[in-house]
């Protein structure tokens, strides 16, 4: 049955081009649109190395200390205190590591060379939080970590500009004025993966700015560092986040006039994409709102050139339908033989809107996401992409053939035989 | 033009469809067409501040390993950095150097500060805050503001005068003293026992490129204020904005290797390790505004070929549908051209008719204050501009979608037409 809808469909279309090729477009336009949005959310907020694991990610980027009698407070990032003294002890979380992010100078010894890299200062659990692809050697141990030992990774691109090769475990460079080797090479990290993304990573134990404590300053919680938690498994985030406020609470205990929040944080990967950042809380209403109004205006508004075009179709076929009726196909087949003829040119359309998406993601690369971004395969081809892709050419068809479709099944038969316009 | 509003009436009921569509179209497009219009203008107002050929530079210590090293505990932080600062001004290919506590244009942090003017109406204002700017004098220099008649700052005033007093800005005067100048008038700033007298008034100063003017004050630092915020409160050379205007335009290159030449730039262990320009900061602060605006655009383009698509549509069937009566017109002597137009004017007309109801809605909307109005006020030729600009968008996409089923109208032979009836 379904055979003949779509070889009736392919005769309508090629008898109709112009009309068809409108339908068809209209498609297109509102998949690709549709399917841009959901691409530039892709690339920036989904799962690829080395962050493969952001939905069972918590992230702590908000901290604030303030006094306990006074008024007046830092907002910032915490100090390598807290981390030591709350984070670094919870128990549900599978890891847990501290984070800081600094542009240093990178020459080689004898070179006066004053290009800046991003350098990222951090522990070991890190690497268990991240899948980073090790092109050679390994990464820092703990007893390097421990040690305060100056041996860092590099990120292949780096090694190339500051050695000119990419076999480079063993070689010394320097940051200001002190020696250190790398002991592994990696593969590029996209900006887009902000949370672990550095062209070069060290223990931050070498770092003696941020391991400094300024006592005097709210007994040194504040600091330059963010966290990144691993739970186990997503089920965990409430439980972790209440292991992680009892633990500050404990903190502050013991902190003399100071006390220190996480504000809204730790915050997850969703509140991430709804624009949170762990100062405020997320407003999740708004987010879906404006994001959905987006969405349905994409859809409709296509949609409703469809309708218009596809009832004045429908009036041509108006006999051929009260002749169905008339041989007693039911309400369902008719409806469902509009449907199935439609989706056709709904499949058509929808596959050119998504490589017209995939066409607009990468014109529009600078001005929608950043020029710096490296886009992966990872990042772009997930299965997920094309069931979305295929879910809204499914509602598309259903939004602009649905009302027309329903109408002309239920019309009189007598009606529709006499051709009445 | 009476003939064509008898025809949109006759049809009205199929119309219906597409004056659904235009409307919320108009809509939609008058509201982006507003943000635009907003935005573009403020664009191109004065900024107040020049930042091009701005280096802001970063520092490092010489670590007690380094050969440089000096075990000289009288050069302070703050000392070396003003050491460094001046040693800059005598390089031929500098202009000039400034220091900024958070406050260049551009910058990513600033400071907020109560100031009540000494009139007997000042309790307007204890509630106020207003941004704070904390620079030294050759900030004026280094960043090109002006005073308000565009004369350098110290044009006509010792720069006594204005380390003990404070600048503001033409905003802040007028929200003070209404129509009256500024200067001489004391006002009371909090922690302060003293009245501070206002020494000089600055041309206006936008936040960035997409703010209006603000009203805020500029507090002076002299050498040994800089050495406080450095040596006693604890703040890094990295953390005070240290910028430095080069005489011509040098790329980032260029600059690396300026920094790096000979000994650098260096007193006791302090160095200049690297200089970012501050339209790459700019670049960054500005990301988030030309961002909305290229999503807008693309809602925008989404929408005009939306409006295309259906008119094509829409008009084609109708061509088919009245193919008699264009015969019949065409029999009578209509020219082919004139059959043409007539379906172009049809769509023109049903715009047109679009209008009344736009009026109505938008003019409540605004009335109702729904618009962006922070930046820029709700006036007629706000108001009227976009309409126009909407209009004539819309008009031409219906114009080019009339175009292609009005040719076919046109090739029409009447004999045919009358045939097919």
């Amino acid at each position: 049955m379904y055979k003949l809808y779509i070889k009736q469909a392919w005769a309508i279309l090629k008898e109709n081009r112009i009309i068809s090729s409108l339908s068809i477009a209209g498609t297109a336009l509102s998949i690709a649109a549709i399917m841009l949005v959901v691409l530039v959310y892709q690339v920036i907020y989904a799962d690829y190395a080395p962050e493969n694991h952001r939905f069972r990610t918590l992230y702590v980027d908000a901290f604030q200390a303030g006094s306990k009698t006074e008024q007046g407070s830092n907002r910032g990032q915490m100090g390598v205190r807290v981390l030591r003294e709350c984070l670094y002890d919870l128990k549900i979380p599978e890891a847990v590591t501290g984070i800081s992010m600094m542009q240093m100078p990178v020459n080689l010894p004898g070179q006066k060379i004053v290009d800046k890299y991003p350098v990222k200062y951090t522990d070991t659990a890190f690497w268990k939080v991240f899948d980073f692809d090790f092109i050679s050697g390994a990464p820092f141990t703990a007893s390097d970590f421990d040690s305060g030992i100056h041996r860092a990774v590099m990120s292949e691109s780096a090694a190339r500009k500051v050695f000119g090769a990419a076999d480079v475990v063993g070689r010394t460079f320097r940051i200001n004025f002190e020696d250190y080797t790398v002991c592994g090479v990696v593969k590029d990290v996209s900006m887009a993966a902000s949370s672990a993304y550095a062209k070069i990573w060290m223990p931050y134990t070498v770092n003696k700015a941020l391991m400094e404590a300024n006592v005097g300053y709210y007994e040194a919680t504040t600091g330059a560092f963010t966290a990144c938690i691993l739970a186990r498994s997503s089920a965990d985030f409430s439980a972790i986040r209440n292991e992680a406020q009892r633990a500050l609470a404990r903190f502050n205990t013991t902190l003399k006039n100071t006390k220190t929040d996480f504000l809204a944080g730790p915050i997850t990967q969703m509140d991430k994409l709804m624009g949170g950042n762990g100062f405020y809380p997320v407003k999740t209403a708004e987010f879906i709102a404006s994001r959905g109004g987006l969405i349905l205006f994409l859809l409709v508004l296509p949609a409703l050139n469809i309708v218009g075009i596809t009832l004045t179709q429908f009036r041509k076929r108006r006999s051929e339908i009260g002749v169905r009726k008339a041989f007693g196909a039911p309400f369902r087949v008719i409806v469902e033989q509009v449907l199935v003829e439609n989706m056709l040119y709904s499949l058509i359309g929808g596959v050119i809107g998504l490589f017209l998406s995939y066409g607009l993601l990468s014109l529009c690369k600078d001005l929608l996401i950043s020029n710096d971004v490296e886009f992966t395969t990872g990042m772009l081809l997930k299965p997920g992409t094309f069931l979305l892709a295929f879910l809204f050419t499914l509602l598309m068809n259903l939004i602009s053939v649905g009302i027309p479709a329903i109408r002309s099944a239920r019309m009189p038969i007598v009606t529709s035989l006499n051709d009445v316009d | 033009m009476k003939h064509l509003f008898k025809i949109l009436w006759n049809q009205r009921r199929q119309n219906g469809w597409i004056f659904a569509e235009l409307s919320l179209v108009f809509f939609a497009l008058w509201l982006i067409c507003d943000l635009f219009i907003v935005r573009i203008y403020t664009y191109h107002q004065p900024l107040g501040y020049n930042v091009e050929n701005c280096w802001r530079l970063s520092f490092g210590n010489y670590p007690s390993t380094a050969a440089e090293y000096v075990n000289d505990t009288s050069i302070t932080k703050g000392k070396a950095m003003l050491q460094i600062m001046e040693r800059m001004r005598q390089v031929p290919q500098v202009e000039s150097v400034c220091v900024a506590f958070y406050s260049s244009p551009y910058s990513f942090g600033n400071s907020w500060t109560s100031v009540l003017p000494c009139s007997a109406d000042s309790t307007r204002f204890t509630d106020k805050n207003f941004h704070r700017y904390v620079v030294s004098l050759d900030y004026f220099d280094v960043f090109r503001v002006k005073d308000k008649s565009g004369m350098k700052i110290n044009t006509g005033r010792n720069s006594q005068q204005l380390h003990d007093g404070i600048l503001v800005t033409p905003e802040l005067e007028r929200e003070f003293f209404g129509g009256l100048s500024a200067v001489r008038r004391p006002v009371k700033l909090p922690n302060e026992t003293n009245d501070i007298k206002i020494a000089a008034v600055t041309n206006s100063i936008r936040p960035d490129d997409f703010k209006k003017p603000e009203a805020a004050l500029i507090q002076l630092m002299n050498d040994k204020d800089i050495i406080r915020q450095s040596d006693e409160y604890g703040y890094s050379p990295n953390e005070l904005e240290v910028t430095v205007r080069m005489k011509s335009n040098m790329t980032q290159d260029e600059m690396n290797e300026f920094i790096a030449q000979g000994n650098g730039f260096s007193a006791g262990n302090l160095y200049v390790n690297g200089a970012s320009s501050w339209l790459d900061q700019r670049d960054n602060i500005l990301r988030d505004s030309f961002q909305r605006m290229t999503v807008f655009s693309l809602i925008a383009i989404f929408t005009l070929l939306n409006v295309f698509f259906g008119i094509t549509g829409t008009f084609w069937l109708r061509i088919e549908q009245r193919r008699a009566e264009t015969g019949l017109r065409l029999a009578l002597g209509s020219t082919h051209r004139h059959i043409g137009w007539l379906f172009t004017s049809e769509g023109w007309l049903l715009l047109t008719s679009v209008l009344p109801l736009a009026l109505v809605v938008l003019f409540n909307f605004c009335y109702m204050e729904l618009p962006d109005t922070n930046q820029m006020d709700m006036s007629a030729w706000r108001f009227i501009l976009g309409f126009l600009i909407t209009f004539v968008l819309m008009g031409t996409m219906i114009g080019l979608g009339s175009w292609i089923p009005a040719r076919r109208a046109m090739k029409l032979q009447p004999a045919e037409a009358l045939h097919y009836e």
